[in-house]
């Protein structure tokens, strides 16, 4: 029977997850980590230690991996989960973190760059990461630079898996931090008055929150079907295909990018103000869609991919489609006669 | 977590599918001349009997009335052959008021009805709308006065989709003229072949009519009343909800975009960046799309009610539709700027149908409850806020 929720694993996963970061992961604890001097929470960590984190990303389940960054994302948690789980869920190493597209929490030791520190082009590496180079984002964690050392090749064939995941887990970070601040934006209108009744009973303030809630269910749905996708059960190697590694990365940039300007705009001055947790949640949403590149040129390039026959057909789990994007038949006896006349 | 069918339900696809294969460029190219010709939308006679032939009118209905299946095996159903783009306007007016009567009817009302339906020789149409009871449906003015065991019926119904074909319209009516808004309203199957029922064309730009009914004095039996009287709000307030779930667009889009991916198979240079950009945005939209129908299936299917979750797919589906067309519109451009013949085949039929997408998608985002209202539903069910 078809289900969009998360099977019981995952619901076990974040029933666990939720209970040590409720106590353990309050907006206080990620204003103190913004304001100290390495942008940690170390007793966060230590919770997360405690309840297996690490033993999930060595799991490397994709259901799993995208459930916990979805929930670590709601919390807003300072830690750099999506980034070290990718590595240790595809090459099996600790303490690394993935940074093909640029620099990466410098909390973490190493990282896996592509091409620097290997004499093959697109290569892989593995290389320290240059904590001393450390720079805040405006999103008030701090990220940093590989070094420039020769470092250990890495196998280039994972380097394409590495990158789906990323965007899965990243998505998925990005959905839960949307629905968090939705659920921030909510609660404000409900309760705030203005013209002597709840600015939420206005319908210029409750639609655009309904826009925020589609394309935020939307960008989640995806996330959930990227990663059933990617699952060995559905002949995945553990990260969604590109195909849906790339719509769900780009739903969940513009479902995050809606949700905080929607949200901010319904709490008027009160989302700017730093003592409201608002621009908690809008700055590292807006600073995490950034991480990975503009998903646009990944959209135009899944299109080529659907514009040529061989490509196309390989394509699985689009749309209706087990495999390809198939033509009704009519259609193609109607459409037939201007192709050919076109040709 | 399981976005995949299961065998029963892959075996139904694949049958659903089988069917699909087998309708010729020829055979709907008939569809269109019949609908052409009867002048209404989306609805050809023949196709609908075509399911008939199958048992597929009335899927989902308990028996001896019909078929039942889960409500996920339905979506499955209307999602191959919405996205194969045949016509099926006139199948679900027809299923959703025939899923009214299954619910709600009188035993006589069921016997004498739900055959015809899966026959598909007797056509329904919805009176809801008025002249001055658009969004606001509560406005409504027709009223029934009981006269003994029939009530005379006096008003007018606007925007009846294929009225001029219906042997009967499903109207929402006034019953009890001292209450007020949802109470006292009742619903009444009208043989619009009876003394004082007048038809009138209202031409759209979709290129068919749609209708205004009138009603002088009819007289109607007090045994057509379908549910409990002076309560015909609760079941109206059903059929909105099976309206909202049908597809506006949102299914079709994925058939025509797999032409425009037929079409320039080996020209994505031809494109651009920018354009190709927007293809996979639209690629990936209707992937939203789908996932949203989807939960509205397994929701329904666990028993549970999703009004917001229509709301959703429902205003998701319609604006996407129109992005969709005018996208299309602009590639396809200068054959779209051209209106074919209605019911004649065009040298360029993508294109054709595209001009003809853009003019239709126009009005997907106000029937079935326009995107204002389905907003309020998503914010008043889904989020819990307050009511203005």
């Amino acid at each position: 029977m078809l289900d969009e929720r998360w099977s019981d694993a995952e619901v076990a996963l974040v029933d666990g997850l939720r209970a040590v970061l409720v106590p353990e992961c309050p907006t206080s604890v990620v204003r103190a980590a913004e304001a100290s001097d390495d942008g940690r929470a170390p007793r966060l960590e230590a919770a997360l230690g405690a309840f297996g984190l690490d033993e999930v990303a060595d799991a490397a389940e994709p259901g799993q991996l995208a459930a916990a960054a979805w929930e670590l994302g709601r919390a807003l948690a300072p830690v750099p989960f999506v980034e070290t789980a990718t590595v240790r869920a595809v090459l099996g190493i600790d303490d690394a973190a993935y940074g093909l597209e640029g620099t990466v929490p410098a909390s973490v030791g190493h990282v896996v760059v592509a091409g620097a520190g290997t004499s093959v082009d697109g290569g892989l590496a593995l290389v320290s990461v240059d904590a001393a180079a450390a720079r805040r984002t405006t999103a008030g964690d701090l990220l940093a630079p590989p070094r420039d050392e020769v470092g250990t090749i890495l196998d280039t064939s994972e380097t394409d898996r590495l990158g789906r995941l990323a965007r899965l887990l990243g998505a998925a970070r990005l959905v839960g931090a949307s629905e968090g601040l939705l659920a921030l934006g909510i609660e404000y209108v409900k309760g705030r008055e203005q013209f002597g009744r709840p600015v939420g009973a206005f319908q210029a303030v409750a639609h655009r929150l309904a826009d925020a809630a589609i394309v935020s269910d939307g960008a989640g749905l995806l996330v959930r079907k990227a990663a059933w996708v990617a699952a060995t059960e559905q002949g995945g190697d553990g990260a969604p295909e590109r195909l849906f590694a790339t719509m769900a990365w780009a739903k969940a940039v513009e479902a995050a990018r809606v949700v905080a300007a929607s949200v901010h705009q319904c709490m008027g001055g009160y989302g700017f103000a730093l003592e409201y947790d608002c621009q908690l949640f809008s700055r590292r949403m807006r600073s995490w869609s950034m991480r990975l590149g503009r998903p646009g040129p990944e959209l135009a390039s899944m299109a080529r991919a659907l514009l040529e026959a061989p490509s196309r057909d390989a394509v699985r789990h689009l749309w209706h489609n087990d495999q390809g994007v198939p033509l009704p038949r009519w259609a193609g006896d109607l459409d037939g006669n201007r192709e050919r006349a076109t040709r | 977590m399981n976005f995949g069918l299961d065998e029963r339900e892959r075996a139904w696809r694949d049958e659903v599918r089988a069917f699909v294969d087998s309708v010729s460029g020829a055979d709907v190219a008939g569809f269109r001349r019949e609908m052409a010709e009867l002048d209404v939308e989306r609805h050809a006679p023949t196709f609908y009997r075509m399911l008939c032939a199958r048992g597929w009118v009335g899927l989902g209905w308990p028996e001896p009335d019909g078929r039942p299946v889960p409500e996920t095996e339905r979506f499955v159903f209307h999602e191959e052959i919405d996205t194969a783009g045949l016509p099926m306007y006139g199948v679900e007016i027809n299923e959703a008021i025939g899923w009214m009567l299954v619910r709600h009817g009188s035993d006589a009302l069921k016997r004498e009805h739900l055959p015809r339906i899966r026959r598909g020789d007797t056509w329904y149409a919805g009176g809801y709308s008025e002249p001055d009871a658009g969004s606001d449906l509560l406005a409504l003015k027709t009223r029934a006065v009981r006269d003994g065991e029939t009530f005379r019926v006096s008003g007018s119904k606007l925007w009846t989709s294929s009225a001029h074909l219906a042997d009967f319209v499903f109207a929402i009516v006034r019953t009890d003229p001292d209450a007020t808004r949802q109470r006292g309203l009742s619903i009444l199957l009208i043989d619009t072949t009876l003394s004082g029922v007048e038809i009138a064309a209202v031409p759209v730009m979709g290129g068919w009519r749609v209708n205004q009914c009138f009603f002088d004095d009819v007289v109607v039996p007090a045994a057509n009343v379908v549910g409990v009287l002076d309560q015909g709000w609760a079941v109206l307030a059903e059929a909105l909800d099976v309206e909202r779930a049908m597809s506006f667009g949102g299914r079709e889009g994925r058939f025509w975009l797999t032409r425009l991916l037929h079409r320039y198979e080996g020209r994505a240079g031809e494109l651009g960046d920018a354009r190709l950009e927007d293809l996979g945005a639209l690629v990936m939209d209707l992937e939203v799309e789908r996932l949203l129908g989807l939960r509205l299936a397994a929701i329904g299917e666990r028993g549970a009610i999703a009004s917001a979750e229509a709301s959703m797919t429902k205003v998701f589906g319609s604006e996407l539709a129109q992005r969709q067309a005018q996208w299309m519109a602009d590639l396809l451009a200068p054959e779209s700027l051209f209106e074919g013949a209605r019911g004649e085949l065009a040298d360029d039929q993508l294109a054709a149908d595209i001009e003809e997408m853009l003019r239709v998608t126009t009005v997907y985002t106000v029937i079935g409850g326009t995107s204002e209202v389905q907003r309020n539903t998503i914010a008043q069910r889904g989020l819990g806020l307050p009511r203005g």
